[in-house]
């Protein structure tokens, strides 16, 4: 049954409210036990320990959550990238499969099929809605490619303060691109990625959550891919 | 419409790219002065270690001093029976975080920063390996 409440800016943004703030949450967290973490470390050198306003300024916490946002991005990138022309069958995740590729103008209410509602470059034509087209795969590339960016600069900068604490020569960008310390870091957390995407199109074949846009009907069959039809 | 509402993005857009600019400089010139705070302490402390081992060893690391103490011997005795290199010129300063590297045509000294500004934590160092991931073996260092 469909509520007849009033709507409220707090009800029709409460996903990005409440991810916001599970965000901050979860950084405040992150800042606070790598604070911890950083200390111990420090103590157990003998070296001077530092305040959360240090910590939160330093490489080494730019780093740690510079890795994480780059393979989010990367994710989504990937995701929104390949479910274009790649189908799972039965899978809420996925196009129906016959339907790879990037669509008719009909379908995609570009060209003489656009709404006058529909946003500013979808109706320009030409270049601007070439652009507009593919510009949530750009946004999210280069906000990939940024924090990536971010995680190889703080990345080495952290790993030559600890070189350097261990009598170890510093290494340039060069060397640290090519290095245990950043590939590590970048896989390790590729493959979460990955695998969340993975697992979340072959869940979605076979169970359910009822009420969320994630999910098939409860009741459709597994076989049928999208639920909408 | 479109024409309207360009100028305003590209302001903003404009603004952000100004202050990332700003703050890369900044960090720039922070980072230059790290190096030179680094290396004035380095100086310092390879010319006290012949004309005032007892300023020299102020210069240490709470731990190195501890070290060199451990036997019940005054930190400036001990610090002169290492016979530290004469360093020579200065080649580079490597800063990162709370860490520096100081080398020298004849040594290598690596510092640590705290409360009270750098202080160094190894001197009298040299490679003994040609591996990277093989420490730098130092004359004066904690533990």
């Amino acid at each position: 049954m469909t509520e007849h409440r009033p709507r409220s800016f707090w009800r029709d943004n409460a996903l990005s409210l409440v991810f916001g703030g599970l965000l901050l949450c979860a950084l405040g967290g992150q800042a606070v036990w790598g604070l911890l973490g950083y200390n111990e470390a420090a103590r157990t050198a003998g070296l001077q320990e530092v305040s959360f306003g240090r910590y939160v300024t330093s490489s080494g916490f730019a780093v740690d959550v510079a890795e994480n946002w780059q393979s989010e991005f990367l994710q989504f990138v990937l995701y929104i990238a390949l479910t274009v022309w790649l189908v799972q069958r039965g899978s809420s995740e996925s196009k129906e499969p016959g339907d790879e590729g990037r669509e008719s103008d009909e379908k995609q209410l570009i060209g003489s099929f656009a709404r006058p509602d529909s946003p500013a470059w979808a109706r320009a034509g030409g270049w601007r809605t070439r652009v507009y087209s593919h510009s949530l795969v750009l946004v999210m590339a280069v906000v990939f490619l940024a924090s990536w960016s971010a995680q190889a600069v703080a990345g080495r900068v952290a790993d030559n303060e600890e070189r350097m604490r261990y009598l170890l020569d510093p290494i340039g960008l060069g060397a640290y691109l090519v290095s245990p310390d950043f590939w590590g870091r970048t896989l390790q957390n590729w493959q979460s990625e990955l695998l969340a995407i993975g697992t979340m199109a072959v869940f979605a074949i076979y169970l359910r959550e009822r009420g969320s846009p994630e999910s098939k009907e409860v009741g459709a069959p597994h076989a049928v891919t999208q639920s909408s039809d | 419409m479109m024409g309207q509402r360009l100028p305003a993005r590209m302001g903003t857009a404009s603004v952000l790219v100004m202050g990332l600019a700003v703050a890369l400089w900044l960090s720039g010139c922070g980072a230059d002065v790290e190096r030179q705070q680094a290396g004035t302490v380095a100086d310092a402390f390879a010319a006290d270690v012949s004309e005032d081992p007892q300023a020299a060893c102020a210069l240490l690391a709470p731990r190195t001093k501890q070290s060199l103490e451990k036997d019940g011997e005054p930190c400036a005795r001990a610090l002169t029976k290492e016979d530290l290199p004469t360093p020579g010129k200065r080649a580079g300063v490597s800063v990162a975080g709370h860490s520096a590297q100081v080398r020298y045509a004849e040594d290598t000294v690596f510092l640590s920063l705290f409360d009270d500004g750098w202080r160094v934590t190894a001197a009298g160092c040299a490679r003994t390996s040609p591996d990277q991931a093989v420490p730098y073996d130092c004359s004066v260092q904690a533990g």
